[in-house]
């Protein structure tokens, strides 16, 4: 009875394997497929939490302004001193979560996204994290001239670094998760699937290689998807109906871009001013925000367009609704605004204020040229084209400066003004000023330490230790189930004292599933390569590389240089070209 | 032709193995591949069976033994079987193997190994050819009885 049983189960177990080795050979999911379906997943959650933090704001924005409407408008409503003192009251909160942060809650990581996918490992500290999106909270309802896209990327980092470390994923592909999540953040900010992508590519990881690129898109898009299903609120509209623009505005538009080129920088040596002019009271955040907060009240007083992300301005200008000179002033106040706001250190970004000042110019840089130009030119196409040009000078990732426009606006014909432009402010901003703006603050937490300790990486440095691996006189039952247990096409093969002695291919055995008279006759030993390629710790990924070129599998054996070449990790294919991609991008240059 | 007609030739089985241990049983029924084409070194491939069922025994509750060897010592897979009428003990099975089937596999041929060992195993658990295998006469009778006559 107990034998009859016993072969019963037998049975199962093979016919359990062989329909997974049917599904494994008809979708044979690499790891880089189950990438793309986390990729999916947090796009998806980023797309909730960039909701779920827009929610979040507007009812304390409600809560402080006793005003829903948005920020300008809301600003417009209150009496002056209210308007001095709500961005200052917002700081002073944002500064109070970010010094008792500080006190109880030593990040042992960094919480910059930036910094976690580029120099880091990809974890972002829960905690610490969350604690800054808090401040970012008030910062934002309160009216700081600054954008909601910082903490809504962070949020769903986030959520990407806590799925990955809960599948205990290796720092190669939890940075890629990461870089998913930022992605889905942007995507989200903009509504915008394809510049989340090229954001993160282009300026992030520095490389559009597919193996980073697909997932980035995937989780961008799933998180766009997910925002037009369930909100209709976006960062940024554009209008629609654009007129064709004639070839006379080219040259006008190549101009723009080359002031847009010498201005970006100088807008991006103001943030530096400000925030070194902060740093010089030596103030900790709950005195350093509020204050802050006061000089964007203050501005507010003259110009309450200075508040929030600029949104309603950009709105205004692109329909043609401002004379120049008064939006000069708005951008001058804004200038100070977003200066006040970054340089005392409240959390967010400035990626939106970016935008508004490219409007601001692009719109006023029309004013001042059409009178001298013997051709009609469209005012709304300058205030685009300025943005994407003065986005491209700031981030120097032109082409996600065209994408992003082409996204917002769908219009086609702005397309060749805009690349040109976009290109020359790029050049041009390279001339005055290596580092983008977010190079720059990489640069800064020693992203070209790691740049140095990418080219010395080895593999010790990706590979995951403790892989599945059967011993040598595990029998054919065995095997059927560690095949059945992991999804790996190959499985190692250990002797007594741990040491490798090679793998069993599932394509060899796969046909002889069906038979339970094996079980005990075959053994490991009976089936193993002996000679499967291996890896040492110490060896240089380029000829890791090389080994993977000879035989086609997922994952290489890592064994130790001992004479028993024990076995202690495994290596994968997936996150040895992703950091080889991220090693040429460094290598071509900084970005 | 199957594989094991192709592996199995008539003068390499033994319908009357004398050995009384399982070691030398091996030894006698693997000697019978000295004469094969295709057997480098018999020695070496008798001493890499009998290592091989050291480490695990292949004895069955059928009263049939696959001892077995991956090697160099061979060029082709090579199959010799050994027919004990009155039995031998092997390692912890308290039943007597009455058929001692050793195969020489060339190292790279996982997949023939498998094959071969699978259609001997399936095979041998017929009751039926097991009692008409024990009653044939030749050599040629009982490749006949086997369904592995060329």
């Amino acid at each position: 009875m107990s034998t009859a049983t016993e072969h019963g189960k037998r049975s199962w177990l093979f016919r359990l394997l062989r329909v997974r080795v049917w599904l494994a050979e008809v979708f044979s999911p690499s790891e880089l497929q189950v990438t793309l379906f986390w990729a999916g997943v947090i796009g998806f959650i980023g797309a909730l939490t960039s909701m779920s933090f827009r929610g979040l704001a507007y009812l304390l924005h409600l809560l402080l302004t006793q005003q829903g409407s948005g920020y300008v408008e809301s600003f417009r409503h209150l009496a002056w001193w209210e308007r001095l003192l709500v961005p200052a009251f917002g700081g002073l909160i944002a500064g109070a979560i970010l010094h008792a942060s500080v006190r109880f809650a030593r990040a042992k990581s960094s919480t910059d996204y930036m910094e976690a996918i580029v120099v880091g490992t990809g974890v972002l500290p829960a905690r610490f994290s969350l604690i800054k999106c808090a401040s970012a909270l008030f910062s934002i309802a309160s009216g700081a001239s600054i954008g909601r896209e910082g903490p809504l990327v962070q949020l769903s980092s986030l959520c990407a670094s806590l799925i990955g470390r809960a599948c205990k994923m290796p720092a190669q592909r939890l940075r890629l998760l990461v870089a998913c999540g930022a992605s889905a953040g942007i995507a989200s900010a903009y509504n915008a699937p394809i510049s989340g992508a090229m954001f993160i590519s282009e300026i992030v990881l520095g490389s559009i290689a597919m193996e980073s690129f697909g997932p980035l898109v995937f989780s961008s898009v799933i998180a766009t998807i997910t925002l037009r299903q369930t909100s209709p609120l976006y960062e940024i509209s554009m209008p629609a109906n654009a007129p064709v623009h004639a070839n006379s505005e080219i040259v006008p538009c190549m101009l723009l871009g080359l002031l847009a080129g010498a201005l970006g920088p100088a807008f991006l040596k103001l943030l530096r001013w400000s925030e070194k002019l902060f740093a010089q009271f030596k103030l900790p955040p709950y005195q350093r925000l509020p204050l802050g907060g006061l000089v964007v009240g203050a501005l507010a007083i003259v110009r309450p367009e200075v508040c929030g992300n600029g949104y309603s301005v950009v709105e205004g200008v692109l329909k043609g609704h401002w004379m120049w000179q008064p939006l000069l002033l708005v951008l001058a106040l804004k200038l100070l605004a977003t200066s006040a706001t970054f340089g005392s250190g409240a959390v967010g970004g400035v990626f939106t204020p970016t935008l508004f000042v490219g409007a601001c110019v692009g719109y006023i840089f029309e004013h001042l040229i059409q009178p001298l130009w013997p051709w009609p030119l469209d005012v709304s196409l300058f205030a685009l084209v300025g943005m994407g040009a003065f986005l491209a000078s700031t981030t120097h990732a032109p082409i996600m400066a065209i994408l992003l426009l082409f996204e917002l606006t769908l219009d086609y014909p702005i397309i060749l003004p805009l690349m040109l432009a976009c290109v020359l402010a790029h050049y041009t901003s390279l001339s005055f000023i290596k580092d983008s703006i977010y190079s720059e603050s990489l640069k800064r937490k020693g992203a070209d330490a790691f740049q140095r300790q990418l080219r010395h990486l080895r593999v010790s440095n990706l590979m995951k230790a403790d892989p599945p691996a059967v011993r040598e006189i595990a029998t054919f039952r065995i095997i059927a189930q560690n095949f059945l247990k992991h999804r790996f096409n190959f499985l190692y093969v250990t002797g007594d004292n741990g040491s490798f002695r090679g793998a069993i291919a599932l394509h060899d055995i796969k046909s002889y599933l069906s038979e339970p008279e094996l079980a005990n006759i075959v053994i490991a030993r009976d089936l193993l390569d002996e000679a499967f390629p291996t890896l040492t710790p110490d060896m240089a990924l380029s000829e890791a590389l090389m080994r993977f070129s000879h035989i086609s599998c997922e994952r290489l054996p890592v064994t130790d240089v001992s004479p028993d070449h024990k076995l202690i990790g495994s290596l994968s294919k997936t996150d040895l070209i992703m950091a080889l991609t991220e090693r040429a991008s460094h290598q071509a240059g900084p970005k | 032709m199957s594989l094991l007609s192709e592996a199995l030739h008539p003068t390499a089985i033994e319908l009357d193995v004398s050995a009384g241990t399982e070691w030398e049983a091996i030894g006698e029924v693997a000697g019978l591949l000295r004469r094969i084409d295709g057997v480098v070194d018999a020695d070496r491939l008798c001493d890499e069976v009998i290592d091989r069922e050291r480490i695990s025994s292949t004895a069955t509750d059928l009263g049939v033994a696959f001892p077995h060897s991956r090697t160099s010592a061979v060029e082709r897979l090579v199959v010799a079987l050994g027919r004990s009428p009155g039995g031998v003990r092997f390692g912890p099975s308290e039943h007597l193997i009455h058929f001692i089937i050793v195969i020489g596999t060339p190292r790279e041929m996982v997949r023939e190994y498998l094959q071969v060992v699978a259609e001997l195993a399936r095979r041998f658990k017929d009751a039926a050819l097991r009692e008409a295998l024990l009653r044939a006469g030749t050599a040629e009778e009982f490749m006949a009885q086997l369904g592995a006559a060329a």
